[in-house]
């Protein structure tokens, strides 16, 4: 295999990040292009304060390596981060904005080179292999060659620029949502037994017409500080949602501050302000065509293969704009294993897929998606593509 | 309904919508609030009107009333005893 060129990462979001640091610490130049202005993702932009997928259903950590620095950089960078259990699964409370300030940190620390505000436009492939990308930057392209190109967009961003035919058949089916930061809450509104009736408030605004119909599944939760509250809206993701990506965004906004306004008449809530918003999360956008495809069945008889690159645990959790989460929970004890295979795209030899976009069908993405596990994908191909 | 049947039913939708496999079932007296959050125990206010036929105000939202399993089947055995 070719040892000249860059191993080209496509998103700096949790596999994109992880991707970029295993290669780099693996002795590989390394080019990491987001097409937001900074590193982070998902997590940080969308404003996750609980990430799953670190820790099995004893509250075990399933993975060494990233994902296990990662939590222990981040207990280290702010006292507010623990681990707690949600229903049946466990994830661990972290700041998005203490999240971005450790990874930058350690992007910097690498050696990784970050281009923000750019996108991989082009990818040209010969022989099996894709040869050099294009990168636009500030309407100045970069040609680099490609020693391996993984990506981790999210979306299939860099693999579907090589053709249709190296993605997943069937459209995009979940939710996606956006995440209100509010703060001047009183400390302690959101916990029972004064929490279920804001809840249930929430619920029958959406259901007489107070409020839009998708804030009857509005998530709530407390925050990393007291007088902190996490809201979350689904958002449906139409097939055409890229194109239609502000408009959503906006019709998000427009729902999240009648919630916002109508909070402030429930108890507890006078005082609450906006303090951050996110960016529309968009939970599945495309998966690619891998050696190997996840199913639903691997993921819930506890898969195992001889070239696991990570473990996951976390229920297969579906998302709707009507009918809200349904958590399918893996049995007891059960973790799984993500082959390798799932994130190497078939057909092409230096073509590597981690994270959201992974090689899966509908279910298996709906479990391994998760942030935690999509460190743990990143390091693996990140690894791979640098050998 | 005994009150007796009624607390060993809400024990088995807490511990099967809830908790972890294989995980003790919640004692009469456990504090559900320390296990549970508000989404959680709204999903239990709505499956308790529904199952037992009885009305949970937003009065009826305390401690006493729901705070443990003990204290459900106890509200639910008032109103509909």
């Amino acid at each position: 295999m070719s040892r000249s060129g860059v191993v080209l990462v496509g998103g700096a979001g949790a596999a994109g990040m992880a991707a970029a640091l295993a290669a780099a610490r693996a002795g590989a130049e390394v080019v990491l292009v987001e097409e937001s202005p900074r590193v982070g993702g998902t997590v940080a932009d969308c404003l996750i304060h609980t990430i799953g997928g670190l820790f099995d259903d004893a509250g075990e950590l399933l993975n060494g390596g990233l994902p296990a620095e990662l939590a222990d950089a981040l207990r280290r960078a702010d006292p507010a981060t623990g681990k707690r259990r949600i229903g049946r699964a466990w994830v661990l409370d972290a700041d998005p904005d203490v999240y971005r300030a450790v990874v930058t940190q350690w992007l910097t620390k690498a050696g990784v080179r970050v281009l923000c505000g750019a996108r991989i436009v082009r990818a040209t492939e010969a022989n099996g292999r894709v040869v050099s990308a294009t990168v636009n930057r500030a309407g100045e392209a970069h040609e680099f060659p490609a020693r391996a190109v993984i990506d981790a967009t999210g979306t299939a961003e860099v693999v579907r620029l090589l053709g249709g035919s190296l993605l997943q058949p069937g459209p995009t089916r979940m939710a996606g949502g956006l995440v209100l930061r509010l703060r001047g809450v009183t400390p302690g509104a959101l916990a029972p037994p004064r929490g279920v009736a804001v809840v249930r408030a929430l619920r029958s605004a959406a259901a007489d017409g107070r409020l839009p119909v998708e804030c009857a599944h509005a998530w709530l939760d407390k925050g990393l500080r007291p007088d902190e509250v996490f809201l979350k809206l689904l958002v449906s993701t139409p097939a055409d949602w890229r194109e239609r990506e502000a408009e959503l965004t906006r019709n998000a906004l427009a729902a999240g501050g009648r919630v916002t306004d109508f909070l402030q008449g429930v108890a507890g809530f006078a005082g609450a302000a906006v303090f951050r918003v996110g960016r529309l999360g968009v939970r599945e956008g495309g998966r690619v065509r891998g050696e190997y495809t996840l199913s639903g069945d691997d993921v819930r008889q506890g898969g195992r293969f001889p070239d696991a690159a990570c473990r996951c645990a976390w229920p297969v959790e579906l998302w709707d704009a009507r009918s809200g989460v349904s958590l399918d929970y893996l049995p007891a004890g059960t973790w799984y294993e993500v082959p390798l295979r799932a994130l190497k795209v078939a057909g092409i030899a230096n073509l590597w897929a981690a994270g959201k976009c992974l090689s899966a069908d509908a279910e298996a993405q709906a479990s391994a998606r998760i942030a935690g596990c999509c460190w743990a994908m990143g390091e693996a191909a990140g690894r791979a593509a640098a050998e | 309904m005994t009150a007796a049947e009624i607390e060993d039913e809400v024990r088995r939708f807490v511990a099967g919508s809830f908790l972890p496999d294989g995980a003790d079932p919640p004692a009469a007296a456990d504090d559900l609030f320390a296990v549970l959050d508000s989404l959680q125990v709204l999903r239990l206010v709505v499956w308790v009107e529904e199952r037992f036929g009885v009305k949970v105000a937003d009065g009826d939202l305390t401690a006493d009333n729901l705070g443990s399993v003990g204290r459900v089947a106890a509200f639910v055995a008032a109103r509909t005893g």
